[in-house]
């Protein structure tokens, strides 16, 4: 019979590698296929289940159209005349660096389905899984990017600054979504399921979301919330879109979202490897 | 206890443990494991549910790290050179899963990158093993969209892009119909008789007879006997006498009177008496004992234990309850 024979036969296919015995390194090449190989698979994934996109395409384009139309009218006055202008760099604010927590959910699905003992028990780099879903990630917020921001301007929304500027207002963005998805591969990784996983996500999202602002001028709000509002990177992330695509002064808000990446990134990316080793 | 160790022949060994212990807070799961496994033989680890089979077997690809004791594979040490071990294995069990979100095709081929492979070649590698297992027809198909059957196929050929010196398959079967059963354990054959090291896991004895030359029956955490099925069942068991009494008054009197003779005999449930025959003389003596106490008898029989007797003695996990005549000290 064929396949078992035939293996047997062409052993130039067999384990190649063999040869360089006991090291436990993967060189640096290896390490890049296989990362590659990775990212690779969690973009097949994607075209295999376009739905996975939705809550970076769809959604956010919900939410512009209702906000637009329902609150639109009566927000008019606070914002300049201009809700759409305002509300879009808010939506992409909060798509851009949220949209990593999908992350999580799909690493925890990982774990629950076995895929990552299947993984582990192949002479690969183990960083090489982690770095296929947050690569992945980042290729998804860019495509959901260019839906966005191509909806938001057939409703009439238009960049005021410069190509160059709107781009840096979208490195801004996925720096800062960067340094969230090593938050969720924190949670992807310690908790139980990927169900818990979306749970925690929308537990911390919702709030910060709607007390941030993306969605409304912060100067009606009570202190109390404005203190918590002020700080919150949402605020800073979508004031720094804001201003990068629409203008005004950009630096403090730019200056403290990269503090906050900076930040995130410094505290939870130890975690994530930490609990993602200690599972995997 | 019937242990007999394949010892001192570990040179030839592809996959040998000693003392291997694996704790899970305070419950020892594996318990001093010791096996070794000859080169290009299939291996049968048996036992129930929870016996700690699935947990050797994760030590073993190393997803999981021991407590205590040493274990190679391939000849390498599973903690100081896993990466090394992992070149040298195949893993397909109830944990190790392809990915579902990719056709079968893509999980194959994503493999063959994994073990470095050129593009073309784990191309070529994936098409080989799909066409092996049935599945080209499949082959873009979802896996998750696959049936139990073609999954379990697929995580089989997923196991074997890389030729993999070394297999484990953990529980392959589960859940299989027959005729699944069978062409898997064909597959299982093949790869044995190509040199493949295959170390199985089951709770079904009839497997393990099927498939291994030797069998280690494992019960809450401990290897309880070993040796190839023949030896199990001549070791443990052998072979019996079966008496049935023509009227069953006399059950209890027959009883004590094997049991006197054989060394142990226990009622079996529907008005027969049982005991281990150790040599045909005995046979003899039971029934001249029988017709000094003029007991009329309406069957007399000799038969050799099944295997799954055999794992049901020795595990204890069926109606050990039943009264026993004797000590059973055969049995522990």
């Amino acid at each position: 019979m064929s396949a078992v024979e035939a293996s047997a036969a062409d052993t130039a296919l067999a384990r190649p590698g063999t040869s360089r015995g006991v090291s436990g390194r993967v060189s640096f090449a290896e390490w890049l296929r296989h990362s590659g190989t990775m990212i690779r698979r969690n973009l097949l994934s994607i075209k295999a289940d376009p739905e996975e996109l939705m809550d970076v395409t769809i959604f956010p384009l919900i939410m512009t159209v209702l906000f637009t139309y329902v609150f639109g009218g009566a927000m008019k006055n606070s914002v300049n005349g201009n809700y759409l202008e305002f509300l879009v760099p808010g939506i992409l604010a909060q798509m851009l660096t949220f949209g990593t927590m999908y992350t999580g959910i799909k690493l925890s699905n990982d774990f629950s389905k076995g895929v990552i003992d299947r993984f582990r028990s192949l002479p690969i780099a183990r960083s090489a899984v982690l770095n296929g879903h947050i690569v992945a990630a980042l290729m998804r917020l860019l495509i959901a990017a260019v839906i966005t921001t191509a909806s938001a301007v057939a409703l009439g929304f238009r960049v005021h600054t410069s190509p160059l500027a709107f781009l840096a207002g979208i490195g801004v963005l996925m720096t800062l979504g960067l340094a969230i998805s090593w938050v969720a591969v924190y949670i992807g990784s310690t908790a139980k399921t990927p169900q818990a996983v979306q749970g925690v996500g929308q537990l911390v999202l919702f709030p910060m979301m709607f007390a941030s602002s993306i969605f409304a001028p912060t100067t009606t709000m009570p202190g109390w919330l404005q203190a918590f509002v002020k700080i919150n990177p949402l605020t800073t992330a979508a004031d720094s879109a804001r201003a990068l695509m629409i203008g005004g002064p950009a630096f403090h808000a730019v200056w403290v979202t990269l503090l906050w990446s900076a930040g995130l990134t410094a505290v939870f990316a130890p975690l994530a490897v930490r609990a993602y080793k200690r599972r995997s | 206890m019937t242990q007999t160790k394949v010892a001192a022949t570990t040179v030839d060994a592809a996959v040998s443990t000693r003392g291997l212990v694996k704790k899970f807070g305070d419950q020892v799961a594996v318990d001093a494991v010791d096996l070794d496994v000859a080169t290009g033989t299939v291996f049968g680890l048996l036992g129930p549910n929870g016996a700690g089979k699935t947990t050797i077997v994760r030590m073993l690809a190393t997803l999981l790290a021991p407590d205590g004791g040493t274990a190679s594979v391939g000849g390498f040490d599973v903690v100081r050179q896993a990466h090394a071990v992992r070149r040298v294995i195949g893993l397909t069990g109830q944990y190790a899963s392809v990915d579902e979100a990719l056709s079968g095709r893509e999980n194959l081929y994503m493999i063959g990158r994994l073990l470095d492979m050129p593009a073309k070649a784990a191309r070529t590698r994936a098409d080989q093993l799909l066409e092996t297992f049935g599945l080209s027809d499949s082959a873009k198909k979802l896996a998750k969209h696959y049936s139990g059957g073609m999954r379990r196929r697929l995580d089989l050929a997923a196991s074997l892009v890389g030729t993999p010196q070394v297999l484990f398959l953990d529980e392959p079967t589960t859940g299989l119909d027959p005729q699944r059963r069978n062409d898997l354990w064909d597959i299982v054959r093949e790869l044995a008789w190509n040199g493949t090291t295959v170390l199985l896991t089951t709770q079904y004895m009839e497997e393990a007879e099927a498939l291994a030359r030797q069998i280690a029956v494992m019960d809450r955490g401990r290897i309880i006997a070993s040796g190839s099925p023949e030896e199990l069942k001549h070791q443990v068991a052998g072979r019996r006498l079966r008496v049935r009494p023509a009227d069953a008054i006399d059950l209890p009197v027959l009883q004590a009177l094997m049991a006197e003779v054989l060394g142990t005999a226990r009622e079996e449930g529907i008005g027969q008496v049982s005991g281990p025959l150790a040599e045909d003389e005995q046979l003899n003596l039971v029934l001249r004992e029988i017709a000094a106490k003029e007991i009329a008898l309406a069957d007399v029989s000799t038969f050799t234990a099944s295997l799954d007797e055999v794992f049901i003695t020795l595990t204890g996990t069926s109606a050990g309850g039943d009264s026993d005549g004797g000590t059973r000290k055969e049995e522990h």
